[in-house]
C-alpha cells in the first residue's frame, strides 16, 4: 500500500521573474546609490534656497558643541590641530600620487556657532586649501519662516 | 532505433538556483542599506590667506552678525533684506571683498547672509570671528 500522497512536483518556473526583478534592483542600487561612510554625529545642515552641487574629497564634521571629526578621528575644537594635520597629511599624500584636491567639505550643524567655522577657514587656507564648501540641505519653503 | 534501452532516461539537469538567489538577496539588502541618494548642496567659501588675498580698496565694508538677528554694517544696524542694497554703493568693483564678523551668531544666520549677498553678486566674502 502506498500511503504517501501524490508525487510532489517541483515548481521552479515562478522563481525566474522574481530573480530578474531582484537583479534589476541590485543593479539599480549599485549604480544610483553612493556609498559613504556613516556620519560620526547627527547633523542637520543649514538650509539654503539655492545650492551648488557638492564636491570635495575631505569631509570635516562639526557639531554644535564644537566637536570635530575627520575619518575616524574625533576631537574637541581646542584639540583641532590633530585633525588639521591629519587632513594635511591626506592632502599631501594625494598630491604626491598626482591627485591634488584643494576642496574641503564642512558638514556642520545649523546651530553651530559660526565662529567655529570662521576660525577653521583661515587655518584650512593656511594648509593650502583653496575652497571650503559648507554642506547645506535643500530648499527652504519660505524665506521668512525663521524668527 | 534500438530495441534496448538500458540507460536511465536522461533528465534535463538544471543547476539549483537557490544559493545564487540567496547571495543576490544579500547583496541587494547590503546595497539598499549602504547607498545614499540625494546629494547635499554646498555653499562655497574662500578661506582667507589663500590666493584671493589682495589689497583693500574703497571704504570699509564690515558686516556684523549677532545671535539675536541683528545685522550691522560698519556699526549701523540694517535690515537683513536691505544689506546688499546698502553695500552696493560701498563697493568700488563688484568683486571687492566684504568682511563678515560672526560674533555669537549661528551657522544658519551666516549661511543666510552669505546666500543673500551672493544673490546680489557680492561673492568675495571674508568670514572672521
Amino acid at each position: 500500500m502506498n500511503l504517501s500522497g501524490p508525487p510532489r512536483k517541483r515548481v521552479t518556473t515562478g522563481l525566474l521573474p522574481m530573480i530578474n526583478v531582484v537583479f534589476l534592483l541590485l543593479i539599480f542600487f549599485l549604480i544610483a546609490g553612493e556609498m559613504q561612510p556613516p556620519e560620526p554625529f547627527d547633523i542637520t545642515p543649514p538650509e539654503i534656497a539655492e545650492a551648488q552641487e557638492a564636491e570635495g574629497v575631505f569631509s570635516l564634521f562639526l557639531d554644535p558643541a564644537g566637536q570635530l571629526a575627520f575619518r575616524d578621528l574625533v576631537t574637541s575644537f581646542e584639540a583641532r590641530q590633530a585633525i588639521l594635520s591629519a587632513i594635511d597629511t591626506d592632502r599631501r599624500a594625494g598630491c604626491d600620487s598626482g591627485q591634488c584636491d584643494t576642496v574641503v567639505l564642512i558638514h556642520a550643524d545649523q546651530s553651530t556657532p559660526a565662529h567655529f567655522v570662521a576660525q577653521l577657514l583661515p587655518q584650512l587656507g593656511a594648509l593650502g586649501f583653496e575652497q571650503v564648501n559648507l554642506v547645506t540641505s535643500g530648499l527652504r519653503s519660505s524665506k521668512g519662516e525663521r524668527p | 532505433m534500438s530495441a534496448f534501452a538500458f540507460a536511465h532516461p536522461r533528465r534535463t539537469r538544471r543547476p539549483d538556483l537557490t544559493p545564487m538567489i540567496d547571495v543576490v538577496f544579500l547583496l541587494l539588502v547590503f546595497f539598499m542599506l549602504v547607498s545614499r541618494f540625494g546629494t547635499h548642496g554646498v555653499l562655497p567659501l574662500t578661506p582667507a590667506g589663500g590666493a584671493a588675498t589682495a589689497s583693500w580698496e574703497g571704504p570699509p565694508r564690515v558686516v556684523d552678525l549677532y545671535a539675536n538677528g541683528d545685522i550691522r554694517l560698519n556699526g549701523e544696524e540694517v535690515f537683513a533684506e536691505h544689506l546688499s542694497g546698502w553695500l552696493q554703493p560701498l563697493m568700488p568693483t563688484p568683486d571687492s571683498a566684504v568682511i563678515i564678523r560672526t560674533h555669537d551668531a549661528d551657522l544658519q544666520r551666516l549661511v543666510d547672509t552669505v546666500d543673500h549677498l551672493s544673490k546680489a553678486g557680492i561673492t568675495r566674502l571674508i568670514v572672521m570671528e
